[in-house]
């Protein structure tokens, strides 16, 4: 179960689960727990003047908003997943606080896939280091899963 | 005929929906996390060509009560303009990312016009977290990522304007905290 399960699964979307550190963090929240909160661009006018004008004189576009905050489900409460139909799975990643390590989350259902047998499930690893997204790898070696009624946790270093 | 409707039609799509078009053509929104402080700005700077000491990710203490003010005020793209003697909020714009109206607010700010409202500068405690040079007029922009390429309009556009006139300088505000994991 090394590099080969990324080839065989279509495409696999890693949803780095920062609510995982939040306790570390001083950013007040507006959002009830359960929830974390979004920033996002609103427009709320399009004037058909020119900005160049202060948007007051001439025919063009100009667009204006403001920010607002969206309180969102927080991924800890998301599952990892598999979909029979496409052949994707989703990965969840839970950052640890100290940020030296990822709980990987795959879904069971990888283990009734043909194309692993029960041996491969026993380690998980990389031979050498795996880029995740910039700044953030996971460190070559093997690890060894643990199973849940629903899901493959393995606990990873990351760098 | 079927040209007519056609026409018809894309004006509508285009009245109905500026927004919606916008927002697609921009990137606005777009979802993103970084890992650290550093690789944040390193993309800014790549995307936008600000320049690094003028970009402030500023420390989570401060920002909940600052997005709180820019909330409540119905800020946009610019916080306001400031010479460390007097600072003029841009909460007086009627069209707050307006590039048209932050320069001509600028021009009144130069001219010590009597049509703007002056603040107190040491009410405004996000001043001192900006390294401000006080021998210069400096606009304070706001930034997200989630701008996409709007930037250009609302930003680059004022920076490249004034720049190199009226002791022009700028600084950008980050307010992507929630979306940046190690600060």
């Amino acid at each position: 179960m090394k590099k080969i399960i990324f080839g065989l699964i279509a495409t696999v979307v890693l949803a780095f689960n920062v609510n995982a550190q939040r306790p570390n963090l001083s950013l007040t929240t507006p959002c009830p727990l359960g929830e974390h909160p979004v920033l996002s661009f609103e427009f709320n006018t399009i004037k058909l003047h020119r900005a160049s004008t202060g948007c007051n004189k001439r025919f063009s576009i100009c667009s204006d908003g403001e920010w607002l905050i969206d309180c969102v489900t927080d991924i800890t409460h998301r599952s990892s997943s598999y979909n029979a139909t496409n052949n994707t799975t989703l990965v969840i990643g839970d950052l640890s606080n100290d940020k030296k390590y990822l709980t990987l989350r795959f879904p069971i259902e990888l283990t009734k896939l043909k194309e692993f047998s029960s041996e491969d499930f026993k380690v998980f690893g990389f031979d050498n280091d795996y880029i995740l997204v910039d700044g953030l790898s996971i460190e070559k070696g093997d690890y060894i899963p643990t199973f849940t009624e629903k899901e493959i946790l393995v606990k990873v270093k990351v760098k | 005929m079927k040209l007519k409707h056609l026409t018809l039609f894309l004006i509508y799509i285009l009245l109905a929906s500026c927004k919606s078009i916008i927002s697609l053509t921009e990137n606005v929104n777009e979802k993103n996390k970084f890992i650290t402080k550093e690789i944040y700005i390193s993309k800014i700077i790549n995307k936008t060509k600000f320049l690094k000491e003028k970009i402030y990710v500023i420390d989570d203490d401060f920002f909940s009560p600052f997005l709180n003010e820019i909330i409540s005020k119905h800020l946009s793209t610019f916080y306001g303009i400031t010479n460390n003697q007097k600072f003029v909020s841009a909460d007086q714009l009627s069209v707050k990312s307006c590039s048209g109206q932050i320069i001509n607010l600028y021009s009144m700010f130069l001219d010590n016009s009597k049509d703007i409202r002056n603040e107190d500068v040491t009410e405004i405690k996000i001043l001192s977290k900006l390294n401000l040079d006080n021998t210069k007029n400096t606009i304070i922009f706001l930034y997200s990522y989630k701008l996409g390429g709007l930037y250009k309009t609302k930003i680059s556009s004022v920076i490249k304007e004034l720049e190199g006139k009226n002791n022009f300088d700028y600084r950008i505000i980050s307010i992507d905290n929630y979306d940046i994991l190690k600060k």
